[in-house]
């Protein structure tokens, strides 16, 4: 049995995602049940202001995880690596002691967390075996962002730069995964709260690289990465929208879980899961860089040349 | 030490090092055993296209090596072998080797290729070594087309038969030879030998673990040396440059700096080779293809060697490559044309994104990971970074006596400082076991050489080469066709002229028939002329009055299609070499005795070491010095970079040099004049007594180069203003001391069109210096102004150690160089920090220049004296850049010191240990041969026009008594530029001359054969 | 013309974050794989090469960790292992602590609002984040379509459930600092 930090975003604006682990994992027999007395990591927020609260909210979590011997999964991928920060902040002696006066209790980080996507790769033999035919065909680029795998100095549970936990994940569930350049690639994060046009600019370039690169659906494990993409198309008014699932939206879709159940009518921008004919036409190449001082009135440099090559020069 | 002393040595590794130093050995009277893990010899400048700075073909520098090795009567090459252990003691060693089984019997195979095309595989599928992993290859395979041995190879782990136990085995049957044998096991043996030399060489480092550039992942992203196999002939693609995604020809190609390199990520230290090796790629790429567009994107340039950066300004001004100052993150690749998207920032920060056709990726260098398991089974240690632990001062020297190591096995470096580390080691062998030199050697002994009288007789032998040739030319009908050629007394064909029984049978039928002349129409002579001449000399013919024809090579290899008129052409070829047997005349070899001594000039660093070598080899040794003492350019030098005390080693060289009994050392005095040659020069000293003459087999310049005297930032009008040998000799504290709270160092100074080498040395002293002054005073702020941070190999620890005791390096372009000025007696530098464009000002209490070294000026009186040349800078010039850094062209004199190029103290002492080992070589000779093909005046004709005197490359040619032209023999390389171009046709060049050749061609015309 | 100062600020911002900041040697390779370096005035090696000046001024009062979307993407790829991201962080916290103000500063108002959530409640109400947030900014009805759309869908928790109290963790990190 291990003990799932869901983070705050689970039961608001990701439960899809909260559902559909809850399904999948009730599913595959993996048991999980709710971290008691959990509360925020601190996200964003916490150690953009104040590296106390940055070290001691998610402390404050290890340490009850720690207290009950369980292991941890986590699925936001802000709260994995807000914990793994943390755990390792830990090990220095000097933080340890300055986290626990704030905390206000002795401290042990010493706790086994897992990433959600680690969870559910140990039972890719039993989603391969069970899984159905209703994804067959379909084209799918994983998308991991930018901070589930790239955590300084920890060890992470994929490549770094090419991770391909979800990519196999999706081929047991019977999709065809893509190969495609920005599965890491940041979407702009908070960025679609602070400042709109960078994040549209940011996840609008992932969600067409995955169109270029075949896409029929996108799929992540992170609720700000889905939140970003979905919403920047739907802000955009994307037409032929690439549906942003979760991963395990799409591996329940394969082990007979039904709409209502995995939270699919949930989406911002249009759901259509059929595969895309390969005919359909790639849109235009690349676009030009942001140059500094647009939006900031600070210093505009020179714009480089248009790029070269491909179909559609634009 | 052991009392007993073997006469052999094991030299592990048949890369270049390894090959450098078994011909030395070999060549100075030991016996080598040459053991290599893989089929060939050759190593990673086998897998080159080009050599830089001077873009010479790899494989045509090597090819005569790899040839020179194979046949060597004393180098013994052991391949698929590996060391399994090593007992004993120095003098004394038991090696046990473990050689793999090659399932191909190296004496019969002959290279035709039939069992690989008829291997059940049609189609080559497994990766290919040699190719690194670009091309493929069959389960048997010829490593490469030059491979020494020139042999087949089975590689087990691929085979079918091995594998499965069932395979029809076609390469069996098709071999006419029999040479495939697959019953063959491994050998487990051991031998006897004095020292070992170990150069296993580098792995390169792995492009995967830099998964941001997508290598692995992307098609068009390469490695560098991926790409250099690109750039071959002998290449997957024989030599264009293509995508691999879709084998169109790229236009814009990106080189990424640093993978793997420079990173604490993976290694932290420097490879030292790969700015060059992307200039080099990048130049050679273009000349395949103009239209290629190369961008290098870079740190820092680290062109440091002697001609590097000739080589990067050409490659920036005369072939338009790009260098971009800034370290690409990720390499993206786009879906649809596969090609990669880069981003980048400009001189002016501007963010820039540029799309790519292909990526290579400079990778550095790891130490060797056989090398590693090799260090662990012998008992060496390594240091922190995984290379073979030496010590600077001793750099060839392993943690074990009588094991020495060398080459990139003890730090990343290129081709010239491996083969300078590899004779060095080899001096360094030479001298432990010279006692017992000449003792394992094989000496031949031949018959008298009878005299040839009366008319030629000739003996043509037609070789079948299996169906080599004679799958294509009719060689029975060629045999038939020769035997009525004027002159022929003797004609044949045979399935293997070079099949042991043919060799005897040759013998037998020249002293049947009295033979005088033979011809053999087989192969290319580069193959196995030496090997007939050898055969006829032990039949007692002059081994000069043999020819080859080549009627495979160039003939049925390349005219397979056309079987009648290749015949026809063999046809021709034979009777051209028929004619040509008919003028041929016996060239004489002479012995010449050997002066056993060496004159050393120049009692440096270099020379000190370089004497200290000789003598400890057994032979005298003349040190001269035109200064009052010797080592003064050490003074006031406290530690090299790497930490070792300078005086102490000053100390110790001075004792040994002035206490051995082999060394006479002059001070005070200069050289008047040397005459003589090879083995016999002779030489008149100027000293404080008088003069003095004397006789000397060999000599070696050994003159340093010196910091020159700056001119510029206040120097010489502030006494805060000093140079880096200056700071060193402060004093550091109290009475005197200058205060030092801010100290600002400027590298480059002085560097102009007169002087725009790089000095090499000057950034590894600053940081040094820089070091050496916050230890003893850690308050100090310290900053380094640079165009270039030179801290290549190892010494990237020394800048990473500098940056973390807080000193601030600040880089300024070229055009815009530093300022020093005093405002109310304060010093203020001001500097355009090229990463800020900012102007930054510094207060400082010390300014500290690094100007440079020049050459010993002495050096152009010993030019004249010696007639050997210097460049544009006043540095010697070697005889080759790469693969004979310390052999000056002209035979017997040799080279090392700054004078030959600045090095750090270890690199020194590793060049005159190689200079000495060099010259140890032409002593131990005792005699020379001088003769065979060389050239000669004729006295009559020349009119002392002075143009083969100008022209030789060896300083062949001399002015005699008469006033007339004359060829030392000794010297003679029999190159043949002076018979070609004298205008009196006076010269001749034995066995190629004009008459011999003319009738080749007088002979071709006056029949011609009609088609 | 900027001169070079004592190292003091330099060590100040390497003791606060624990990053070896001098080790920098203006590579570039943060500044190419940074996606948000074109709203940046400075590129992150050119502030940490203004850090190792001394110039204080300069560097917290910039933009640059302001538009620093925490992605790490300098951190890993740094080859002198700094986690650059990480000091940014250390010089948002001074920078505000010093009373510069923000470049962007609807990002404070954002991350102070969402720890002040976290303070009262334990946990994050997304409904009340993005209220006090629009709000705070002044334009209340921004974000009404998205929110409706999230609410609509089932996205958005209404009533979250209660969580323990961090009061005190926080009053134990102001008395802190």
């Amino acid at each position: 049995m291990m003990r799932f930090y869901p983070g705050c975003t689970l039961s608001s604006s990701a439960r899809p995602y909260g559902r559909s682990i809850f399904w999948v994992c009730e599913r595959l027999g993996i048991e999980i049940k709710e971290l008691p007395d959990w509360t925020c990591c601190g996200a964003t927020s916490a150690h953009a202001l104040n590296r106390d609260l940055a070290y001691a909210l998610p402390a404050r979590n290890l340490a009850i995880a720690h207290e009950l011997g369980d292991d941890l999964v986590v699925a936001c991928s802000a709260c994995y690596s807000r914990l793994k920060i943390a755990q390792r902040a830990l090990e220095n002696p000097q933080t340890r002691e300055r986290v626990a006066r704030v905390l206000g209790r002795p401290l042990d980080g010493r706790v086994q967390i897992n990433n959600i996507l680690e969870v559910l790769g140990a039972q890719m033999a039993r989603i391969q075996k069970e899984k159905s035919k209703a994804l067959e065909g379909l084209k799918v680029a994983c998308y991991y962002g930018c901070l589930a795998t790239r955590i300084p100095r920890i060890i992470s549970f994929d490549d770094r730069e090419n991770p391909t936990m979800m990519e196999r994940l999706v081929s047991a569930a019977g999709a065809t995964p893509i190969e495609w350049p920005a599965k890491t690639s940041c979407c702009g994060a908070s960025f679609s709260v602070i400042h709109e046009a960078i994040a549209l600019k940011m996840s609008s370039q992932i969600v067409e690289m995955a169109r270029r690169a075949g896409a029929d659906v996108l799929v992540t494990s992170c609720p700000f990465c889905q939140y970003n993409l979905d919403w920047a198309q739907w802000q955009l008014k994307q037409s032929h929208a690439v549906p942003v699932l979760f991963i395990t939206q799409l591996v329940g879709l394969a082990l007979g879980g039904s709409e209502r159940e995995l939270m699919l009518g949930a989406h911002l921008a249009d759901l259509d899961l059929t595969p895309r004919p390969p005919s359909q036409a790639p849109s235009p190449l690349c676009s030009p860089l942001p140059q500094r001082g647009e939006g900031m009135g600070v210093r505009v440099g020179e714009r480089p040349s248009p790029c070269r090559g491909g179909a559609g020069e634009g | 030490m052991s009392a007993i002393k073997h006469g052999s040595v094991a030299v592990v590794g048949g890369g270049i090092g390894g090959i450098q130093a078994a011909l030395d050995l070999a060549d100075s009277g030991f016996y080598v055993y040459l053991i290599e893990e893989g089929p060939a010899i050759g190593g990673r400048m086998a897998q080159l296209d080009k050599t830089f700075p001077t873009n010479d073909c790899a494989m045509c520098m090597l090819s005569p090596k790899l040839v020179e090795v194979g046949r060597h009567p004393n180098v013994q090459i052991l391949t698929l072998a590996s060391v399994e252990s090593l007992d004993g003691q120095p003098g004394n060693f038991q090696i046990t080797i473990r050689q793999r089984p090659r399932y191909v019997d190296i004496t019969r195979c002959i290279a035709c290729g039939r069992c690989i095309a008829s291997c059940v595989y049609q189609e080559p599928k497994f990766p290919s070594e040699f190719d690194v992993g670009l091309g493929k290859r069959k389960p048997v395979y010829i490593p490469f087309p030059q491979a020494v041995p020139l042999a087949a190879v089975v590689d087990p782990q691929t085979c079918i038969f091995f594998k499965s136990g069932r395979c029809p085995q076609n390469c069996l049957k098709a071999c006419e030879r029999q040479a495939l044998d697959f019953t063959q096991t491994e050998r487990i043996f051991t031998l006897e030998v004095g020292a070992v030399v170990l150069a296993p060489g580098f792995d390169p480092s792995d492009a995967r673990v830099v998964g941001e550039y997508g290598f692995g992942r992307y098609a068009n992203v390469l490695t560098g040396p991926q790409f250099e196999r690109l750039l071959s002939a002998s290449g997957p693609t024989g030599g264009k440059v293509v995508r691999p995604s879709n084998g169109q020809a790229p236009k814009k190609i990106a080189f990424i700096q640093c993978v793997g390199s420079r990173d604490l990520r993976h290694q932290s230290y420097c490879s030292a080779v790969c700015c060059m090796y992307a200039t080099k790629e990048a130049i050679v790429a273009k000349e395949h293809d103009h239209q290629i567009e190369p961008t290098i994107f870079y740190i820092d340039l680290r062109a440091y060697g002697k001609g590097f950066e000739n080589l990067v300004k050409r490659a920036k001004e005369e072939h338009g490559v790009r260098y971009i100052r800034s370290m690409v993150s990720q390499v993206t690749e786009i879906p649809e044309t596969k090609n990669l998207l880069i981003r980048y920032r400009d001189e002016s920060g501007a963010l820039r994104e540029e799309e790519f056709d292909l990526v290579v990726l400079a990778v550095g260098m790891r130490p060797s990971a056989k090398g590693q398991e090799l260090a662990r089974k012998l008992g060496i240690e390594l240091n922190e970074h995984g290379f073979a632990k030496t010590s600077p001062i001793n750099p060839v020297l392993s943690t074990r006596a009588g094991v020495f190591v060398t080459g990139a096995f003890t730090g990343p470096k290129d081709i010239p400082e491996t083969v300078i580390q590899a004779s060095a080691a080899a001096a360094a062998v030479q001298a432990l076991l010279a006692q017992a030199r000449g003792t394992r050697t094989q000496a031949k002994h031949y018959p008298e050489e009878a005299v040839p009288d009366g008319a030629p007789r000739i003996g043509v032998f037609v070789c079948h080469c299996g169906s080599n040739i004679a799958g294509v030319v009719d060689v029975k009908a060629v045999a038939e066709y020769a035997k009525k050629l004027p002159g022929v007394v003797h004609a044949e064909n045979v399935l293997y002229t070079c099949s042991q029984d043919n060799l005897k049978h040759m013998k037998e039928v020249i002293r049947e028939k009295k033979l005088n002349r033979v011809v053999v129409a087989s192969c290319t002579p580069r193959n196995l002329a030496a090997l007939f001449q050898d055969t006829i000399r032990e039949a007692g013919l002059n081994k000069f009055l043999f020819e080859m024809v080549n009627i495979r090579e160039q003939c049925s290899w390349v005219h397979s299609d056309q079987p009648e008129r290749a015949t026809e052409k063999a046809k021709d070829l034979v009777r051209m070499g028929v004619a040509k047997a008919r003028q041929l005349k016996p060239l004489s070899v002479q012995s010449v005795k050997i002066a056993p001594a060496a004159l050393v000039i120049g009692g440096g660093l270099s020379g000190m070491v370089a004497a200290l070598t000789l003598a400890e080899n057994g032979f005298e040794t003349h040190l001269v010095e035109r200064r009052a003492e010797l080592g003064a350019e050490l003074q006031g030098i406290s530690r090299t970079p790497e930490g070792e005390d300078v005086q102490r080693l000053r100390t110790r060289l001075l004792d040994a040099v002035h206490t051995h009994p082999k060394i006479r050392v002059y001070t005070n005095t200069t050289v008047r004049e040397i005459s003589g040659f090879v083995g016999n020069f002779s030489t008149v000293l100027d000293g404080p007594d008088g003069q003095e003459r004397i006789q000397h087999g060999v000599v070696i310049v050994a003159t340093e180069a010196y910091e020159q005297k700056p001119s510029a930032y206040l120097y010489g009008e502030d006494p805060r203003v000093l140079t880096q040998r200056e700071l060193l000799r402060q004093p550091l504290a109290g009475e005197g001391a200058q205060s030092r709270r801010s100290l600002v160092m400027i590298q480059c100074v002085g560097r102009d069109e007169k002087r725009p080498y790089c000095s090499r040395i000057c950034c590894g002293e600053a940081l040094k210096n820089a070091l050496a002054l916050l230890e003893q005073d850690p308050s100090c702020r310290i900053y380094v102004l640079y165009r270039e941070m030179i801290s290549y190999g190892f010494l990237e620890d020394l800048y990473r150690q500098a940056r973390e005791r807080g000193v601030i390096f600040i880089r300024y372009d070229e055009q815009r160089p530093p300022v020093v000025q005093r405002v109310n007696d304060q010093l203020s530098v001001t500097v355009r920090d090229a990463r800020l464009r900012q102007e930054v000002s510094i207060q400082a209490d010390l300014v500290v220049l690094s100007t440079g070294v020049v050459p010993d000026p002495y050096n152009e009186e010993l030019s004249r004296l010696l007639k050997v040349p210097l460049d544009a800078h006043g540095f010697f010039v070697e005889a080759h850049i790469k693969l004979r850094p310390v052999d000056f062209a002209s035979s017997g004199i040799f080279l090392c010191g700054g004078s030959h190029a600045p090095g750090t103290i270890s690199e020194l002492i590793a060049k005159a240990q190689a200079a000495a080992g060099r010259a140890a070589i032409v002593l131990a000779k005792k005699e020379l041969e001088a003769g065979g093909i060389v050239a000669t005046v004729d006295q009559e004709k020349c009119t002392a026009c002075l143009t083969c005197l100008r022209e030789c490359p060896f300083g062949a040619v001399f002015i005699n008594a008469h006033g007339l032209a004359e060829i030392e023999a000794v010297k003679c390389q029999g190159c043949g530029i002076c018979a070609a171009d004298c205008p009196a046709k006076a010269i001749q060049l034995g066995q190629f001359e004009d008459a011999q050749e003319l009738s080749m061609i007088e002979e071709l015309f006056r029949e011609r054969v009609s088609v | 013309m900027l001169k070079a100062q004592s190292l003091s600020f330099l060590e100040e911002i390497e003791a606060h974050s624990g990053e070896m900041v001098r080790r920098c040697f203006q590579c570039d390779r943060c500044a190419t794989g940074c996606p948000m370096i074109a709203q940046m005035q400075h590129a992150p090696n050119e502030l940490f090469r203004l850090i190792q000046l001394g110039d204080r001024e300069t560097v917290l009062s910039s933009n640059t960790f302001w538009f620093c979307v925490s992605c790490y993407t300098c951190s890993v790829r740094c080859p002198n292992d700094i986690d650059i991201a990480h000091v940014m962080d250390t010089l948002r916290e001074l920078s505000l602590k010093e009373g510069f103000s923000p470049a962007l500063p609807q990002a404070r108002d954002f991350h102070q609002i969402f720890l002040d959530c976290v303070r009262r409640r334990g946990r994050v109400s997304e409904l009340e984040l993005m209220a006090r947030y629009t709000l705070k900014l002044r334009k209340p009805f921004a974000r009404l379509a998205v929110g409706w759309e999230l609410l609509r869908k089932g996205r958005l928790e209404l009533w979250p459930r209660g969580a323990p109290s961090v009061r005190q963790l926080f009053q134990q990190a102001e008395e802190q600092r």
